[in-house]
């Protein structure tokens, strides 16, 4: 009886159909919650369906035409770019020193690595609030060591400029850590070996990094750039919590131009297109990455 | 000589690292240090680190004023069902991928992953103008539906990577003893990759906790919030921006991230890392 | 067997609902939404009278109401009762969202009731002529300035704005922070708000409702507030990241001399430990001596939704939360009553002493603009104020002419 059973369990239309039942609920979770809205953000694109006209009017890409003219959508785009290239190159370089310093074996090590990865578990609105608490006018202590320092103090959520640096400095804060756990997994693989070969053959720091470390963690390199575009591209709650956009627009990234123009400006329709836009813009972002993984 | 040089570079580089590390923390100190003062001292245009009269007026003001709990208990609630739905779901979906071969593997295999790319900011249109018409606004599974939606294609990866790593023989062996292919999988299976399911529960805690756009989207009613929309919203709620009230929110906001962090330190960087390396 | 289980169950079924009908019929609960948690009416006497209806308080703070507002009507989650400002009575209005109230205030109030409130005060519920909210408070604002302070300097009261000016360079410390002028300056329309009475005063005048700012006194404006950040020096530059806390936190703080606020600042004031007396109410400064004050305020008031399925609750609720006793109460230590009785209370002029600065400033009032389109224009104008209190280069004729134009399109004007 024993060994028909185990000769049983090679039934396949039964396995088949197991294995069918075992994937479908998340199969479904994920396309209804994840795959579905997609589809019916673009079908709203081609509408023009806001609060106060709930039932949509089709007007083909009507909408796409006037964000893609739209100056505040434009000048929005040049902010996230903006963003995201000072953000991946601050938290790129910073995560890769810290990497390295923690790299070795010093006293403290295993503390300062747990400690300094905090700044990326926590919410993004304790982010803003703990920023703002920094920077705020009047207030800010940041500010305050300025002067004490005999610097002028800065308006740092007041000036377009400087609000665009403390959003891009908080984001840094933020997403470091995580390029330093990624770049100390690749680091902490590369066998010790191969230092001592480089020391012994009489090579410099430099060459050693050059020739050595970074070829070997190229890929976690590549890893962390691919996260922190995505991170700081899609941003969203960071910014809202430490300026909303302000002031003016100098902090409106695409992806607050997207909320605001459906729960601020009540427009659906054209908040659907820019989500449709931002979503092509990561597809595209993704094609280049996997094309230089190649 | 070349000692002494060698022992002022580590010395350099040890206060580089100490500069950095402050870097990564000081804000965190000055939260803390201001959830301790009083409004004077906060107005003071001469801070210190150290509170010159600790108080502890702050506190007890967000938890007399507000129902600190009441949120706390909110994130809890959603945070944990999504855990245990995003377990359940990704462990039957992982174990299908790995131990099956069915027609269609490959693609369903890609349906279920390729939806990573897509952001989850670009979501929040749709599924508000969807759970409007359902109806669903206002409720908690509003929150875990999307939640759940967000951790199950890596959770269902980094599972199947770790099936993978388990040999067929073990499940075969135990269910020559007699078990069912689900009663292999609990006993023998499962035990196995507990680090993984681990792996999986605090990705999932960690995203679902610090959730801010759709939960300050979709809940209305003040009594549901959860932590980070309550956090926020106490900016509002404080209206002359009592700094020191603030400040002490945030520091109780992130306590508990703070703690499950020093608990499960290696694990959680273990999941961030392997969550990341999705390629 | 099947059957008669069935049957059971289907009775045992029957029941159950019948019982849950009856007793949930009974009990009615209103959803009440409110700008500011200090809106909450006591309802200790409410649950007295009316045990079987509930009032379900939900604070969504005034710089989203609308937001939400509208929202959750698409959504078909409405309140009952709404405190509206009155710059959203004509949106509301227009979108069918806020019952019309004429027919229900003839029913349900009596003439001598409605005589008690301030005639004016009418013109703060209305669009298009019809009534859609009850009059609550009324919420204006005013020049507070540090009347110790021009005392000591030998300083008369503050009325244009060269007085303003001069006061405000004697007066201010930049050493000890202290700022000559505080005023609103984030993008939201509380900015508009505070701009708009500064416009008026200025001489700008409202056609149709629209704001005239491709005007002389309107260029004039747009370039006040330019002026005093970056050629007086009296505004700090910070001032376009000022909300409500910071504009007021300045002066209860004691870092500014004058604020433009609204007027139940004055109550703060007290509170915060600066006597009445120390601080004074002054009107809205005019550019020239001897024109007259002019002002431009809004109000609070309780709205119905038309979502509701509990109007007469609604109604009861209303006339609860507007009576003499709730007004006062509201209003004794926060914004300015409607109500003359409540005017005539001792205890509210203990409260208040600058009462009666009060009711002659609402003699020169006159009400935001009423019209659906009111939150894009407000927008417009927090826009060109942005570029003013940012931009020292800014051209206040060219933004002027652009936020008219701005202006116009969104009225639907060519």
């Amino acid at each position: 009886m024993k060994m028909s059973n185990s000769i049983q369990f090679f039934d396949r239309k039964k396995d088949i159909r197991f294995a069918y039942t075992l994937i479908a609920p998340s199969l479904i979770v994920i396309f209804s919650l994840l795959g579905y809205p997609l589809v019916f953000a673009f079908l709203q694109s081609l509408q023009e369906v806001t609060a106060l006209k709930p039932q949509g009017v089709f007007i083909g890409f009507q909408n796409y035409i006037i964000v893609l003219n739209e100056p505040l959508f434009l000048t929005s785009l040049l902010r996230s770019f903006i963003f995201v290239v000072f953000s991946l190159g601050g938290s790129f370089i910073i995560g890769l020193i810290i990497a390295l310093l923690l790299n070795r074996d010093i006293f403290g090590q295993r503390i300062f690595r747990a400690l300094v990865i905090l700044p990326f578990i926590i919410s993004e609105v304790s982010i803003g609030v703990i920023w703002q608490w920094l920077l705020t006018p009047q207030l800010g202590v940041i500010n305050n060591i300025l002067k004490q320092l005999s610097l002028s103090p800065i308006r740092w959520l007041s000036d377009p400029f400087w609000a665009m640096f403390s959003v891009i400095t908080a984001n840094i804060w933020r997403l470091t850590p995580f390029v330093v756990l990624i770049l100390m997994a690749g680091l902490q693989v590369i066998d010790k070996s191969y230092y001592e070969a480089a020391y012994i053959d009489g090579a410099s720091n430099w060459q050693t990094f050059k020739h050595i470390t970074v070829p070997m963690i190229k890929p976690m390199m590549l890893v962390s750039l691919v996260y922190l575009s995505f991170a700081s591209f899609n941003q969203f709650a960071t910014i809202f919590s430490l300026t909303g956009g302000g002031p003016g627009n100098a902090t409106e990234v695409l992806a607050l131009y997207m909320y605001y123009s459906a729960f601020k400006h009540f427009n659906f329709g054209y908040g659907s297109s820019i989500a449709i836009i931002l979503f092509i813009i990561n597809v595209i972002l993704s094609l280049i990455y996997s094309k230089s993984l190649k | 000589m070349l000692v002494r040089k060698k022992q002022v570079k580590s010395l350099l580089l040890y206060i580089l690292t100490v500069l950095f590390l402050l870097w990564a923390i000081a804000p965190f100190f000055w939260t803390i240090s201001t959830s301790f003062k009083n409004i004077g001292e906060i107005y003071s245009t001469s801070p210190t680190l150290i509170p010159k009269n600790i108080t502890l007026d702050n506190y007890s003001e967000i938890f007399n004023k507000l129902d600190f709990f009441r949120y706390f208990l909110n994130s809890m609630f959603v945070t944990i069902t999504t855990i245990i739905i995003t377990v359940i779901l990704s462990i039957l979906a992982a174990y299908a991928f790995s131990r099956f071969r069915f027609p269609f593997r490959h693609i369903l295999l890609m349906f279920i992953l390729v939806p990573r790319i897509i952001p989850s900011i670009t979501r929040i249109i749709p599924l508000y103008q969807i759970f409007a018409k359902l109806n669903i606004l206002g409720n908690y599974f509003s929150l875990i539906g999307p939640y759940v939606a967000d951790a199950l294609p890596i959770a269902v990866w980094i599972l199947i990577g770790f099936f993978d790593g388990i040999p067929k023989v073990l499940e075969e062996a135990a269910m020559i003893d007699g078990c069912t292919r689900m009663q292999a999988l609990k006993k023998v299976i499962i035990p196995l990759t507990a680090p993984g399911i681990v792996s999986v529960a605090l990705f999932t805690f960690l995203r679902a906790w610090n959730e801010f756009v759709i939960a300050f989207t979709f809940i209305d009613k003040g009594k549901m919030m959860t932590l980070p929309v309550a956090h926020y919203r106490v900016f509002e709620f404080f209206g002359l921006r009592h700094w020191g009230a603030i400040n002490a929110f945030t520091v109780l906001a992130v306590l508990p991230i703070v703690i499950s962090f020093l608990i499960f330190e290696k694990h959680l960087v273990k999941s961030i890392v392997s969550g990341a390396t999705k390629g | 067997m099947y059957q008669k289980k069935f049957l059971i169950f289907c009775l045992a079924l029957i029941l159950i609902l019948s019982f849950a009908l009856i007793v949930y019929a009974e009990k009615v609960e209103l959803t009440v939404w409110l700008v500011r948690d200090r809106f909450a009416v006591d309802l200790t006497e409410w649950n007295e009278q009316n045990p079987n209806i509930k009032i379900n308080y939900e604070v969504v703070p005034w710089e989203r109401t609308l937001d939400k507002l509208i929202l959750a009507a698409a959504a078909k989650r409405a309140p009952d009762v709404v405190v509206i400002d009155f710059t959203w009575v004509a949106i509301l209005g227009a979108l069918g969202h806020i019952k019309p109230l004429d027919d229900l205030i003839e029913q349900y109030w009596t003439e001598e009731d409605l005589n008690d409130f301030l005639p004016a005060s009418w013109g703060f519920v209305k669009y298009n002529g019809t009534i859609y909210a009850m009059p609550y408070a009324n919420l204006g604002r005013t020049l507070l300035y540090r009347a110790d302070w021009f005392e000591e300097a030998g300083l008369d009261p503050p009325k244009t704005w060269d007085d303003v000016i001069e006061a405000a360079k004697k007066l201010q410390d930049e050493e000890k922070g202290i700022w000559g002028l505080s005023v609103r300056g984030k993008r939201d329309d509380g900015t508009t708000q505070g701009w708009l009475p500064i416009f008026y005063a200025m001489g700008g005048e409202f056609k149709n409702e629209i704001p005239q700012i491709d005007s002389e006194a309107g260029i004039k404006a747009l370039k006040l507030y330019q002026d005093l950040v970056w050629k007086e020096k009296i505004m700090s530059p910070d001032t376009v990241s000022f909300g409500s806390g910071e504009a007021r936190g300045l002066f209860l703080a004691e870092s500014a001399v004058m604020a433009i606020v609204c007027s139940h600042v004055a109550s703060a004031c007290v509170k915060a430990g600066i006597p009445y007396g120390n601080f004074k109410l002054a009107y809205i400064p005019v550019p020239e001596k001897d024109m007259e004050p002019r002002n431009v305020a809004t109000s609070f008031q309780w709205a119905i939704h038309t979502q509701t399925e509990h109007t007469e609750e609604a109604i009861k609720f209303l006339k609860y939360a507007t009576g003499t006793q709730a007004q006062y109460e509201f209003n004794k230590e926060y914004q300015q009553a409607v109500r003359k009785s409540v005017y005539e209370l001792p205890e509210y002029r203990q409260f208040k002493p600058w009462v009666d600065f009060i009711l002659e400033d609402m003699k020169n009032m006159r009400p935001l603009p009423s019209i659906p389109e009111y939150m894009e224009v407000s927008g417009i104008i927090q826009r060109a104020l942005q570029e003013m209190l940012i931009g020292p280069e800014a051209d206040p004729a060219e933004v002027a002419r652009t936020a008219q134009q701005e202006i116009d399109k969104a009225v639907g004007l060519k």
